[in-house]
């Protein structure tokens, strides 16, 4: 256990950041106070024996590490490590870092079992927050701004970046405007020195890297602020292409259905703002910043999307908006109306806002009311979309807490997105007919349109005919029929025709759905996502935490098999108490069982979490991204570490829990006969196999035909994982999107799936779709999938037999 | 009586050093303190008085064995007693040179410049200051290179310790003009300019005290 020393000229401020740290400690952190000097006639001061005896009191091998106040502090304590043994001395650290940021950062992090490199790393951090300007070398230059467009917020927000790399303070004034300076910390200033082409600016830097700082900044201040839109911008064209008054569009059927009725557009909600007086202001700051911090991962999250979609250049405008958000103005003046006025979050958040907004981002309106209202609709929970729309939705895409206010919609248009898309899934599970990937031109159809949408073929036919009204209608009717069908029999296991059983299980991650899952009839859970455990919180949940989840699963699904699988954080979910750090690629980068290898703490807490869970409980433990055979192999030596652990403890645990792996990369896919000889069970993540398999991201519409579960490579991969579980013995599950289309369910089959685990609401249509099926009919399907050459070819097949 | 092979310090002179000191830091408590107030936090006369008054009383109990527990008991105590940045400052100066007279019964000339420098290595390792940043440095610095150009030129350890003190002082004067570039006077920036530095007035005074007591005395065998 890491140990952390607190030493200050006063005693008593020693251990009240001892307390403060105790706060975050957990119990996980030996701390020790040494404050103050020994003669208690002249109490102030350090003494370097307090010192070594806290260093001696809480020394481990895993090291000690001693922050300290002002200069003598840092003395008595170096002086201290001269009195400990040679050997103890190494294990000892001594910080600068400021005492009460570094020693609270410091103890979060051992807390988090961080090892003493990464404790130093993150309390210079804190150092590097609290340190004052060195006032070495103080500069200045005049440059001229040279960019036809002058500082708007895309250049503005780079010249931010560019001047936080530098300790030196930078402040810019526009000379020939008179206005400013202003730190280039806080994007409004920046933007409210109005700088225009063939405007003066006067950059000041103060701090030792000064220098450096203003030759960066001139250079790309002059340089044209790396804008490339060199010429005015456009004002947008007023008519976009003519409107298609008829005609068929094509897209991914996304979600099974028909449906007819008048296109309707998605409108942004009224977000509720009035003023009203709080009892806790400090919550309600609280809550603000939490609304805030949300925002601010959305628009990360739109950022890296647009970077990757569209360039970086492109996506400089959501890195604006992040600066909007961080500006300091912008949250001293949010927490004097909050923590000042008593006024309640959403009202401070609209007048703080506002009155940093007016002005001078008139032209950049819609880009701050969209982020205003991102931390708006978190305060309210009021999604974008309005609930009582009627019709057929179109939207260039809906977020999943979009999807889940729709009202009663009877289809969905896309403009983007693909079959694998979260809003699409949420779709299907509600059983809403979805054509995804129809690119700009539906947004051109006229609201009012009529418009008929086929889930089923991806197709959508504007203003149809009378004769293809009926025919669709028809189909709509039987398409209604056969879901209700489906639900009635959705309690009885599924088996196909002949009657081979089949089980299907859910994919759920929540407490709540488990219940949920049993009542649309799952047998069981297939695959329990443990990121709701993670997300959305500052610091990992605890074991005693993760172990009342489980336990309330388990007993929901009474006795029916729980499938936990373990954190799969990064790739797009990401952990403000794990640092991954920026990866250019994160799909490709540190996460899933990479990520909890790394972080034992966190696995050997969720371990041991599930298997006290597993006592008198049917669990199972399930690893997602596995990559190769150490992977697995390591994390059952901390399992059998773990089980000691609590053997030693005499808990009840569950012994020999089974250990599945995710086979979700293509060199999982290639060792699958090594990985079956080691493990329970496989368990096929369809939607990641398919985009690592195909390397296309399926939320990429260029691309996301070739994300496609039915393209040969991703079913002989399928196959080849399916044979290497069976000369092993042991079964297997597909999860993912794949799973959930029912026209690939024969395929599936009689590629030898033994269970599916899919969104619980899906379930009752797999059951039935299941049913229609003999093991002889599915292998001949797949024999004859496994021979083609196109995605194509085989959805072809898949249709015609379907009819 | 046995041969005279030499001469030598020995013990006891430590220990008259240790008694001056005591006598000296008291005597000019007030003055040191005056000193800090003009540009620290008005406490190293005190501090100094405090520490050495412990260490008379601390030696008056004990009489550790030979030089090397003299002056790692000066350390001690000091660390302990003094506060602020001294305590830990002098304590490390005391604590190399106790190191340096490890196995010495008696130290020789060369011996004692040694041991000076090793006190010196260490309290600049600890202090981090330079030449120039207005520190006990400032006195101790200039203060070493006299006594080892005196000890080429074959002075005798009298000479060498005058020679010391006597740059001392100068070191010490010299702080006034400076700008505090550690420590408590350097929040003051340029303000600390025009003021004698506390910390270098109380190194003056250690060898001061050091070049009126250390003398070597003849030594017998």
């Amino acid at each position: 256990m890491i140990g952390l020393v607190i030493v200050s000229h006063s005693a008593r401020l020693a251990e009240g950041v001892c307390e403060l740290a105790e706060q975050v400690a957990q119990g996980r952190v030996r701390l020790a106070a040494a404050g103050g000097a020994a003669d208690p006639e002249h109490p102030i001061g350090t003494d370097a024996f307090k010192v070594q005896q806290a260093i001696e009191s809480v020394y481990s091998e895993d090291g000690v590490l001693v922050l300290t106040d002002l200069g003598s502090a840092v003395l008595s304590a170096e002086t201290a490590l001269e009195f400990l043994e040679e050997d103890k001395r190494g294990h000892v650290k001594l910080c600068s870092a400021p005492l009460v940021e570094g020693a609270v950062a410091a103890a979060s992090q051992a807390a988090a079992g961080a090892s003493m490199e990464e404790i130093l790393r993150e309390v210079e951090a804190a150092l590097a927050v609290a340190r004052p300007v060195a006032a070495e070398s103080s500069q200045e230059r005049l440059v001229t701004l040279t960019n036809a467009l002058g500082l708007h917020a895309r250049p503005a927000a780079k010249l931010i970046r560019i001047a936080r790399r530098f300790q030196a303070l930078v402040t810019i004034e526009n000379v020939t405007h008179a206005a400013g300076p202003f730190e280039a910390t806080g994007i409004n200033g920046i933007l409210s020195l109005g700088a225009r082409q063939g405007h003066r600016l006067r950059i000041r830097a103060d701090g030792p890297d000064a220098r450096q700082a203003l030759a960066e900044l001139a250079v790309f201040i002059e340089g044209g602020c790396g804008d490339q839109d060199q010429p005015p911008e456009q004002p947008e064209q007023p008519g976009k292409p003519v409107p298609q008054a008829s005609g068929e569009l094509s897209g991914i059927a996304a979600s099974a259905g028909v449906a007819i009725g008048p296109l309707v557009r998605l409108r942004p909600a009224e977000v509720p703002r009035d003023a009203r007086v709080v009892d806790d202001p400090d919550a309600e700051w609280r809550r603000l910043l939490a609304a805030i911090h949300g925002a601010r991962e959305e628009t990360r999250t739109l950022y890296e999307w647009a970077r990757t979609h569209a360039g970086a250049d492109e996506a400089g405008i959501f890195d604006a908006q992040l600066l909007f958000l961080e500006d300091p103005k912008l949250l001293d003046r949010a927490s004097r109306i909050v923590l000042g006025e008593r006024a309640n979050a959403e009202f401070a958040w609209h007048e703080a806002t506002g009155e940093i907004a007016a002005g001078y981002l008139q032209a950049r309106a819609a880009d701050v009311t969209d982020v205003v209202d991102r931390v708006l609709r978190r305060l309210t929970g009021v999604a974008a979309t309005s609930a009582n729309l009627h019709g057929i939705l179109t939207a260039h895409d809906l977020t999943p807490s979009e999807m889940a206010q729709l009202g009663p919609v009877l289809g969905l248009c896309l403009e983007s997105g693909s079959a694998s898309a979260h809003s699409v899934i949420l779709a299907r599970a509600i059983g809403i007919p979805v054509v995804a990937g129809l690119g700009p031109a539906i947004s051109a159809v006229a609201e009012g349109t009529i418009v008929a949408l086929d889930g089923e073929r991806g197709t959508v036919r504007i203003s149809p005919d009378a004769a293809q009204v009926k025919a669709l209608e028809a189909r709509r009717k039987q398409w209604l029929a056969s879901r209700r069908t489906a639900e009635a029999a959705r309690h009885r296991p599924a088996s196909t025709r002949d009657g081979r059983p089949i089980r299907v299980l859910a994919n759920i991650s929540g407490v709540a759905e488990a219940a949920e899952a049993v009542d649309y009839g799952a047998d069981g859970v297939g695959v329990l996502r443990t990121e709701f455990l993670f997300l959305g919180r500052t610091a990992a949940p605890g074991e005693e935490e993760q172990v009342a989840a489980y336990r309330a699963i388990a007993q929901s699904l009474g006795g029916r098999p729980l499938i936990i699988r373990t954190l799969d954080a990064g790739g797009d979910k990401s952990l403000p108490y794990v640092e991954i750090g920026e990866e250019a690629n994160p799909f490709l980068g540190w996460r899933g069982i990479r990520v909890t290898l790394g972080r034992r703490d966190l696995f050997r807490t969720q371990i041991r979490a599930v298997l006290r869970t597993g006592a008198g409980q049917s669990v199972g433990l399930l690893l997602p991204m596995v990559t190769v055979l150490d992977e697995l192999r390591e994390t059952k030596a901390l399992i059998q570490d773990v089980e000691a652990e609590l053997d030693r403890e005499g808990a009840a645990f569950l012994r020999d829990i089974q250990v599945g792996v995710m086979i979700e990369v293509p060199a999982a896919v290639a060792i699958a006969g090594e990985l079956a000889r080691e493990a329970s069970f496989f368990s096929i993540g369809s939607n990641d196999l398919i985009q690592y398999c195909m390397a296309a991201d399926r939320t990429n519409p260029r691309v996301a035909s070739l994300a496609d579960g039915l393209q040969p490579a991703v079913l002989r991969m399928i196959r080849q994982a399916v044979e290497a579980a069976r000369a092993a013995g042991i079964e297997v599950t597909l999860c993912g999107e794949l799973a959930a289309d029912t026209l690939a369910t024969p395929l599936l089959i009689g590629l030898g799936m033994d269970e599916f685990s899919v969104s619980a609401a899906l379930i009752p249509q797999l059951k039935q779709a299941i049913g229609r099926w003999s093991v002889a009919e599915a292998e001949a399907i797949a024999r004859e999938a496994l021979a083609m050459d196109s995605s194509g070819a085989v959805r072809k097949l898949l249709g015609s037999a379907a009819r | 009586m046995g041969n005279l092979t030499g001469m030598a310090v020995r013990r006891q002179d430590v220990l008259a050093w240790m008694e001056e000191l005591q006598r000296v830091y008291a005597e000019n408590r007030d003055r040191l303190t005056e000193l800090d107030s003009a540009i620290g936090d008005a406490d190293h006369g005190t501090n100094m008085d405090r520490g050495f008054s412990a260490l008379k009383t601390e030696l008056a109990a004990n009489v550790p064995a030979d030089i090397r527990a003299v002056l790692q008991t000066v350390a001690t105590v000091l660390i302990r007693t003094v506060g602020g940045a001294a305590g830990p400052l002098y304590g490390t100066f005391f604590l190399r040179a106790s190191a340096a007279c490890a196995g010495k019964p008696q130290l020789e000339d060369a011996e004692i410049v040694t041991m000076f420098r090793a006190g010196v290595d260490g309290l600049q390792a600890r202090g981090k200051a330079v030449a120039g940043d207005k520190t006990m440095l400032d006195v101790l610095l200039p203060a070493m290179s006299a006594m080892g150009e005196k000890l080429e030129q074959g002075g005798t350890l009298a000479e060498i310790l005058a020679a010391g003190a006597a740059a001392a002082e100068k070191g010490m004067l010299d702080t006034i003009p400076m700008q505090a570039r550690k420590g408590r006077a350097s929040y003051l920036g340029p303000r600390s300019i025009g003021h004698q530095d506390p910390g270098a007035t109380s190194a003056w005074l250690l060898l001061k005290a050091a070049a009126a007591t250390l003398v070597s005395s003849p030594n017998w065998t």
